[in-house]
């Protein structure tokens, strides 16, 4: 290969520069900007000045308790949508990885949700979760189970988040898990039909550990991107976090001080704690990927 | 056990793989499937195996009729060209893989394994995973978890051909002895006629989807039925000169033979490089245009009747190009041929 020198650098750093500053301007500013105001009491975001340096906001934000109620939203929220999304779409994967006639059209179909504006599938479904007309309780009460307020109850309105944000989820990782069981070398599957191996063996012991690195790597993805959840909240509930805040997010949260309560500072002391909270666990599942997928 | 295939027919879309064969596979024996790439080789392999579903034709393993048996149930071990070994497991695991399929108690499953190692020689090897394997160890890697589940017959895709030249040398000669040890049928696909002649016990040669012939390596070297045959196998291979018989003679440059009970046609010759003696009072001439030197022996290019010919000597006589050597025939040793490229017997 090419030894870097001067000169290639400086060609391609040309041509990087537009991403770069992009990136420099709407990324990374302003991710040490947020940094730097969450120490401050007070913080004039056009004038940028401040005064009272410290920790207090963070001291604020972990006691107060609607964060504490939007950490616990949140971390329910990603445990179940993380694993219930990516098991149905590996199956839904597997399945539609099936020889069938017609099978670009499904997997257009399948990849149709994810090109959709989330704020329009969250009108679709207000609708599907309408306690009166909604199709939701008229399956259930198919099943004899009576009529469930999803939008307006407090009890359900974090199940409501979690329904739809399974839904929202499954079309990317249906793709991504589509692309890595096409990926794997036909071969393989002749050798364990050869050797008599079963359909769940053959899923257990050849499809799934080949398909790790792409599992981990929707892992980390989806964890990612539960923890972020908001546009999810609002495309339900619009300009509230559900009845009594029970659908109150983390992102939510932040959004809700910067905006609601104008209170910039306090914005940013809650979004250095959710990037500390990602960049822990993310952390962590590198690790642990790296332990276990290897071949 | 014998396998058997009768009128096998195997239509892709567009192509007709394999055409109306009709062979037979002997019991306990290594078969050399031989032929050009696209002869339909591979095809006829992946039949047996079942991974392709006949056409039209049968299939009997003794006299069991296969054809529409799933590949699970046949009882085959089959050896895939880049091995198909799962990455992910060790080459104990990948030996085992078979036997937990089939339920098999894991100790039982464990000790078959192993002794599967010994027979093909990888005992050290057993925990490593097949990334870190080299080629050769592989291939004994993929055939022990074919051979472990004891099948009927033991398929072989292109075998050595991801391998190379020493390696190559050496996996034949352990096919071979895996072979004898375990006294399974065996069938191997390959282009290469120098594998399929040093090891087969039999060769089923193919092209364009027909069966040419099937014979021993010697038999079929000696008697190749047609002329694609007999340039197929050998090498170098096989000289051919376009000749004619006339008046129950035949010439090769001013060298005169009879052709008894011929009539007059055209024909080709087919003299092997090998059949070549260095006479110095031969009546044919001829001057050495180039010259390869292989250590024991020499190949000479020459022109019989201006086609470029080779000519394969001991090494002893020294030679140079423009040199002019006389040339005659061992034995009058010589294949001829009819303008449609079948074998004439003389």
């Amino acid at each position: 290969m090419f030894e870097p020198k001067w000169k290639t650098t400086l060609k391609a750093l040309l041509y990087l520069s537009p991403a770069l500053i992009i990136i420099a301007t709407f990324v990374i500013y302003p991710m040490f900007r947020s940094v730097w105001i969450s120490f401050f009491k007070d913080y004039n975001i056009f004038k940028h000045t401040g005064t009272g340096f410290g920790l207090e906001n963070y001291k604020d934000v972990l006691t107060d308790g609607r964060f504490l109620l939007a950490l616990k939203n949140t971390s329910i929220y990603t445990i179940v949508v993380v694993p219930i999304s990516m098991i149905i779409a590996l199956f839904s994967a597997v399945l539609l990885n099936s020889k069938m006639k017609g099978m670009k059209f499904f997997e257009t179909l399948y990849f149709l949700p994810y090109i959709t504006n989330l704020i329009a599938i969250g009108l679709a479904f207000q609708f599907i979760f309408n306690s009166t007309y909604g199709i939701l309780n008229k399956v259930l009460g198919i099943f004899g189970i009576d009529s469930i307020m999803w939008l307006n109850d407090p009890k359900y309105s974090l199940p409501a988040l979690i329904i739809f944000g399974i839904w929202s989820g499954l079309a990317f990782k249906i793709v991504v898990f589509l692309a890595g069981i096409q990926g794997i070398n036909k071969q393989y599957y002749q050798a364990a039909r050869i050797d008599g191996t079963s359909r769940w063996r053959t899923f257990t012991k050849i499809t799934m550990p080949l398909l790790s690195p792409m599992i981990f790597y929707i892992a980390i993805i989806s964890f990612i991107g539960a923890f972020k959840t908001y546009i999810q909240v609002v495309g339900l509930y619009g300009n509230n976090p559900g009845p009594a805040d029970t659908a109150m997010t983390i992102v939510y949260y932040v959004y809700d001080k910067f905006y609601g309560a104008n209170e910039p500072p306090i914005a940013a002391a809650a979004s250095v704690i959710l990037f500390l909270i990602i960049l822990i666990f993310t952390f962590i599942q590198l690790r642990v990927s790296k332990k276990r997928v290897q071949y | 056990m014998k396998v058997r295939l009768e009128n096998l027919t195997k239509e892709f879309e567009e192509v007709t793989a394999v055409n109306k064969a009709t062979i037979e596979f002997e019991e306990g024996k290594l078969t050399g499937l031989l032929g050009p790439s696209g002869c339909g080789k591979s095809t006829t392999l992946y039949l047996i195996a079942g991974l392709f579903k006949a056409t039209s034709g049968s299939i009997f393993f003794d006299d069991e009729d296969v054809t529409k048996l799933e590949p699970e149930k046949r009882g085959i071990g089959l050896v895939f060209q880049n091995y198909a070994l799962y990455p992910h497991m060790t080459a104990e695991q990948n030996i085992m893989f078979p036997l937990l399929n089939k339920k098999v108690p894991k100790k039982e499953a464990k000790e078959r394994a192993k002794k599967m190692a010994e027979l093909v020689h990888i005992e050290d090897l057993l925990n490593r995973k097949p990334g870190k394997m080299s080629g050769g160890q592989q291939q004994r890697v993929a055939i022990a978890r074919a051979l472990v589940k004891e099948p009927r017959i033991l398929l072989l895709d292109e075998p050595l051909s991801n391998l190379d030249a020493r390696l190559r040398l050496e996996m034949r000669e352990e096919i071979k002895r895996i072979q004898r040890e375990t006294g399974v049928t065996t069938i191997f696909v390959t282009h290469d006629q120098e594998e399929a002649m040093s090891i087969s016990d039999q060769i089923v040669i193919m092209k364009d989807g027909f069966l040419q012939q099937v014979a021993s390596p010697r038999e079929m070297y000696d008697n190749p039925v047609n002329q694609f045959v007999a340039k197929f196998l050998g090498n170098p291979p096989i000289n051919m000169v376009p000749s004619k018989v006339s008046g129950g003679k035949i010439n090769i440059n001013g060298l005169e033979f009879e052709a008894k009970g011929l009539g007059d046609m055209d024909i080709n010759i087919g003299i092997r490089p090998e059949a070549f003696k260095l006479d110095a009072k031969s009546s044919v001439q001829v001057e050495v245009q180039t010259f390869e030197y292989f250590g024991r022996e020499t190949l000479l290019f020459v022109y019989l009747d201006n086609v470029m010919s080779r000519v394969l000597i001991e090494s002893d006589f020294p030679v140079k190009k423009g040199d002019t050597v006389g040339l005659t025939l061992r034995n009058n040793d010589m294949l001829l041929f009819d303008s449609e490229g079948k074998r004439i017997d003389v």
